[in-house]
């Protein structure tokens, strides 16, 4: 039991140690960007936040709307329209502390995680990084960094429309339904955004946002030369991405908060 | 000029067994393998991409394996690889397929790599197809557009990992035809056809054939 729970342990750290060393050699290869021109790379980046970002941003505004909504009906339910300033205060803390990061990585790795490991398992499959190779380009330079700068980039920007659309979700519910004004929903909020609290909320996403992609990169670069892995790495990709994100989050909120 | 390819007691098991040869400036090589495994083989060894056991490949006079990554990277810049399914990246569109190793290699403006690009697909008869998955295209299109990227640095070493399947006679002979053209548009570029058969070359005129049998070239 000892053993296999060692084991174990020593799997999970070779594995961590396994993504630190992309992210350490994507992120060299920046430097290498800098050097010799940044036109393809750019290309690559910005495809990537189209597809993660702008692509996801109607689902996410949809969805947010709809949880700003749950959440202050809920409380709503249980305070009273009266404590509209309280409701404000726990819609800040479960959306901007929690949710916002968490459910905007979930969709992200739901819509781009998959996407991300499967074509880069493809592309290994059909020989198109050895291609990239013999045409003298770096696979690291022009598929990994850009993938992962994109998908972080657009986890940071996501979260942050996630977080204004759930507020102004939540505001317009009691509004609406119970007549709560601005002022008032106001007091709840504005006290409670402290630079701190978006500090902690950009810090998730950004580690979210890295992990994710980070995570998918190397499922889709993992696979040998049968076809039936390509799926294989996207289910792979998106299980241990959620894992991750779901620890990390406890050990962000356990340390900061 | 050092535009050569050299093998110096290359051991590759089984392909390679101490193979010695020389492919020198100016020239156009055969060489007739035992099959598309092998061609595919020779192609990674001569890009850097397999290691041999022992024994050296120079290519433009590096052995790729003592180079960093960016000298690695400098030397495959000057080798052009035109692969049987022309080897292009299945989501970029043609035209991006063409710009790629422009973009990447070269200062030029955007707008001067895209004329070049469609210069060079126009030659292939790929003109009409810029914007095209690869998917989408037939597997000869696929191969012209292959061959337009493959020569667009103006390689000084081009080696044609050839297969006779899937084109026609006529479009076997244009695409032979080009072939035999571009190496003559630069003194000193070493073009090497890697074949399972030279009769697979026939049309393309004459030249050295060499047998890639028991690890040796004959």
């Amino acid at each position: 039991m000892l053993i296999a729970a060692g084991r174990q342990a020593t799997r999970g750290l070779l594995y961590v140690g396994e993504l630190s060393m992309l992210l350490f050699r994507a992120f060299r290869e920046s430097l290498a960007v800098v050097r010799h021109g940044f036109r393809p790379v750019l290309r690559v980046y910005l495809k990537q936040v189209y597809f993660t970002g702008v692509q996801a941003l109607p689902v996410i505004l949809v969805l947010f709307l709809l949880v700003g909504s749950l959440i202050i009906t809920q409380m709503i339910s249980l305070a009273g329209a009266g404590s509209a300033s309280l409701t404000g205060k726990v819609l800040v803390w479960i959306v901007v502390r929690e949710l916002g990061p968490l459910l905007t990585a979930v969709i992200v790795i739901a819509r781009s995680g998959t996407a991300i490991a499967t074509e880069l398992a493809t592309m290994k499959i059909n020989g198109e990084i050895d291609v990239l190779e013999s045409l003298g380009i770096s696979p690291m330079r022009y598929l990994i960094l850009p993938r992962i700068l994109g998908a972080t980039t657009a986890v940071l920007v996501l979260t942050l429309y996630a977080e204004a659309v759930s507020v102004a979700g939540g505001f317009l519910t009691a509004s609406l339904a119970w007549g709560v004004p601005l002022e008032q929903f106001n007091q709840g909020i504005v006290p409670f955004l402290t630079p701190r609290e978006i500090g902690i909320s950009f810090l998730k996403s950004l580690v979210f946002g890295l992990l994710v992609s980070t995570v998918c990169c190397r499922q889709g670069l993992s696979v040998g030369e049968s076809l039936t892995q390509v799926p294989q790495a996207g289910t792979k990709g998106v299980m241990q991405s959620l894992l991750l994100i779901f620890l990390l989050d406890v050990a962000i909120t356990a340390t900061l908060y | 000029m050092d535009a050569t390819v050299r093998f110096i007691d290359a051991v590759l098991d089984p392909v390679l067994k101490g193979a010695n040869r020389s492919f020198e400036p100016g020239t156009i090589s055969a060489v007739v393998t035992a099959g598309e495994d092998v061609n595919a083989l020779l192609v990674r060894v001569l890009t850097g991409l397999t290691r041999l056991q022992e024994g050296q490949v120079l290519v433009l006079g590096c052995d790729l394996g003592l180079l960093s990554r960016d000298g690695q990277d400098e030397v495959r810049r000057r080798i052009g690889i035109v692969y049987p399914d022309g080897g292009l990246i299945s989501n970029l569109k043609v035209l991006e397929n063409v710009t790629l190793p422009l973009l990447y290699h070269t200062g030029e403006s955007s707008r001067e790599i895209e004329k070049r690009a469609i210069a060079l697909l126009d030659r292939f008869g790929c003109g009409e197809v810029l914007f095209e998955l690869p998917g989408n295209l037939s597997a000869s299109r696929r191969r012209r557009a292959g061959f337009a990227r493959a020569i667009a640095l103006e390689p000084e070493v081009i080696v044609y990992h050839w297969r006779e399947g899937g084109l026609d006679m006529e479009e076997r002979e244009l695409f032979l035809r080009e072939a035999v053209a571009f190496h003559g548009e630069a003194p000193g570029r070493t073009t090497i056809f890697l074949t399972p058969h030279a009769g697979a070359l026939a049309g393309a005129g004459t030249f050295p054939i060499v047998h890639l049998t028991r690890g040796q070239f004959e």
